[in-house]
């Protein structure tokens, strides 16, 4: 079959909207608290809104009294739970609490382990990278990173036998997993997770991120620092060993790279920044975002 | 990634993380040498035993000794007194096996031929792993030639010896340790003329050098922990050299930690591998630092 049919097949298939995994109940409210910055959102909202959900509660409660926030106490009720995990850290754990379980792990493709530390670790980095330009939303630059590959996920569950001979290709011949993907089924991660992410009423920003970061669509102008910022954030984290379990036979002249050269020209005071002194300070955020996941996995494998 | 750092009678812990950030930074500063969290406990340990030799008190004091460089010089040693083993730094070899060597095999040549430098070749590690890294990717089309200098006339006669202790051999692929290496008495392990007629052994010391190190250009260049002990004349003159060395769009492998921070003026680019890095002189070389 050519990969014309294929596309075509592919894209038949990808508006069975029944397919597509369902949007986590809570997601949407917690992309909503970014519209604020932390110290003005509405603790008693949250609150009911962790209620909601039991699952997202008993995985609070189970984080609160985890040995990394060190309570002697137990912690029973959800408020104090959220007061222990701290406005700092709360909106990354809950959004990675309701993203955990999108999907049975049985049925992913890829490694899921890695999948999630490649997208916290993207996550952690754009905002590291937002913090460093001046972008006013750091945090949006966060959840951009985190969601930017929900394509793969689609691909995954959707396209199972396609993905695989597009995985089965990228890990063989060491490639980057975009190419092996339009080479194989011919649309690529981008427009699956588009597809998704409108299904999903995303915010349009975030839509931009997911199927503009690998720029075979130029992301419209309001929406390119976001979609700029996620890219170098994912081409950095493919060179810092946050990569998705294989190795990509890629060498990345990062200045020369298109995210490279918007963001200079948009904000000029990352020509100062120390690349050198940069890459090694990833290799932290590789650690974190390791941490992240092992620490909401371990639950879920229980 | 809370730091672990053991407790020492001469640090609060309070203070242990700031001031061991100050002197990843001093060093940072002076040799573009970058010491990654994940080696404090390292960095803690030559500190310390820097503290117990001058007999200071506090990691305050030895700051104020750290301006000078001789003493700068006293920890670098300590610091990158590391162990030399064949198949050292796994992802740098990746990048070299895995994107270069292929690209290099594909690129439109005459010649054919993989030049490859090392300089501060101590015992000949480096320059025989990059030998049996390439004998074992290599096409009949295609061959190598590695040129090994050093400073040190006594370990440039260990190197063309080519008599290792079994520790050294730790990280060598088993099949290559089979087909490569045959077994001395007492643990000792010598490597076979396969391998060892690959490289040539030359005195050179790149401090001293008036002009590029290696007669032809080179493709490839590995020179690790040399640039670290030089003073920042001697470094921005020696990595000026090494990029006269390399032919246009050639790679310069330092140390992992290593950069040419602070000496930016030798017109090489910094390049990305997977979780490795490299700088390659741009393959038009008239038109340095666009891209």
């Amino acid at each position: 079959m050519t990969t014309d049919l294929v596309r075509a097949s592919l894209e038949e298939r990808i508006k069975d909207v029944h397919a597509m995994p369902t949007v986590p109940p809570t997601l949407l409210p917690l992309l909503h608290m970014l519209e604020l910055p932390a110290d003005q959102w509405d603790m008693r909202k949250i609150v009911n809104l962790i209620a909601c959900d039991p699952s997202l509660a008993a995985q609070c409660l189970r984080m609160a009294n985890s040995p990394l926030f060190g309570r002697s106490r137990t912690i029973t009720t959800i408020h104090a739970a959220v007061i222990t995990i701290g406005t700092g850290r709360l909106w990354d754990l809950l959004t990675a609490f309701c993203l955990m379980d999108l999907a049975p792990a049985d049925q992913w493709l890829m490694d899921p382990l890695a999948f999630w530390e490649h997208s916290f670790g993207c996550a952690l980095i754009s905002r590291h990278l937002a913090q460093i330009v001046g972008f006013t939303q750091p945090d949006k630059a966060y959840a951009g990173g985190l969601l930017h590959d929900v394509g793969e996920m689609v691909n995954s569950l959707l396209f199972p036998k396609e993905f695989r001979a597009a995985a089965d290709l990228a890990f063989a011949e060491e490639l980057p997993l975009v190419e092996a993907e339009q080479y194989v089924m011919g649309i690529s991660h981008c427009e699956a997770g588009r597809l998704l992410a409108e299904q999903w009423h995303l915010p349009p920003d975030l839509v931009q991120v997911i199927q503009c970061h690998h720029h075979q669509v130029p992301p419209v102008p309001e929406c390119a620092a976001l979609v700029m910022i996620v890219s170098l954030a994912d081409l950095l984290c493919r060179v810092r060993g946050m990569d998705y379990g294989y190795y990509e036979a890629v060498q990345v002249d990062l200045v020369a790279d298109p995210a490279w050269l918007f963001l200079v020209r948009e904000f000029p005071r990352l020509q100062e920044l120390d690349l050198v002194r940069l890459s090694h300070e990833l290799d932290d955020f590789a650690v974190e975002a390791k941490r992240i996941v092992a620490s909401v996995f371990h639950a879920d494998s229980k | 990634m809370a730091s672990t750092l053991v407790a020492s009678p001469h640090l609060s812990d309070a203070s242990l993380d700031g001031a061991l950030v100050r002197v990843r930074d001093e060093i940072y500063r002076a040799c573009g040498l970058f010491l990654p969290t994940a080696e404090w406990c390292a960095l803690q340990a030559c500190c310390q035993r820097r503290l117990q030799a001058l007999g200071l008190d506090s990691m305050r004091d030895y700051l104020a000794r750290l301006a000078d460089t001789a003493e700068l010089a006293h920890l670098l040693r300590q610091i990158t007194a590391g162990e030399r083993r064949f198949y050292r730094y796994s992802r740098q070899l990746d990048a070299f096996r895995r994107v270069l060597v292929p690209a290099f095999q594909a690129a439109p040549r005459r010649d054919k031929c993989l030049r490859v430098g090392n300089i501060g070749c101590g015992g000949g590690e480096d320059a025989y792993t990059l030998a049996m890294v390439l004998q074992e990717s290599s096409r009949d089309d295609w061959t190598f030639d590695i040129h090994a200098l050093d400073a040190d006339q006594c370990l440039l006669a260990r190197a063309r010896e080519a008599v290792y202790p079994a520790s050294a051999l730790a990280r060598v692929p088993p099949h290559c340790r089979q087909k490569y290496f045959s077994a001395l008495p007492e643990e000792r392990f010598a490597l076979g003329d396969v391998v060892r007629s690959r490289v040539r052994f030359s005195p050179g010391d790149l401090a001293a050098l008036a002009s590029p190190p290696f007669e032809a250009g080179m493709d490839v260049i590995v020179c690790r922990e040399v640039l670290v002990h030089f003073d920042a004349a001697t470094r921005r003159r020696a990595l000026r050299r090494l990029a006269d060395a390399l032919n246009a769009g050639g790679y310069l492998f330092l140390a992992p930690a290593e950069s040419t921070a602070g000496a930016a003026d030798h017109g090489l680019r910094l390049i990305h591998f997977p979780a490795a890095t490299a700088y390659r002189k741009p393959a038009s070389a008239s038109l340095p630092g666009l891209s």
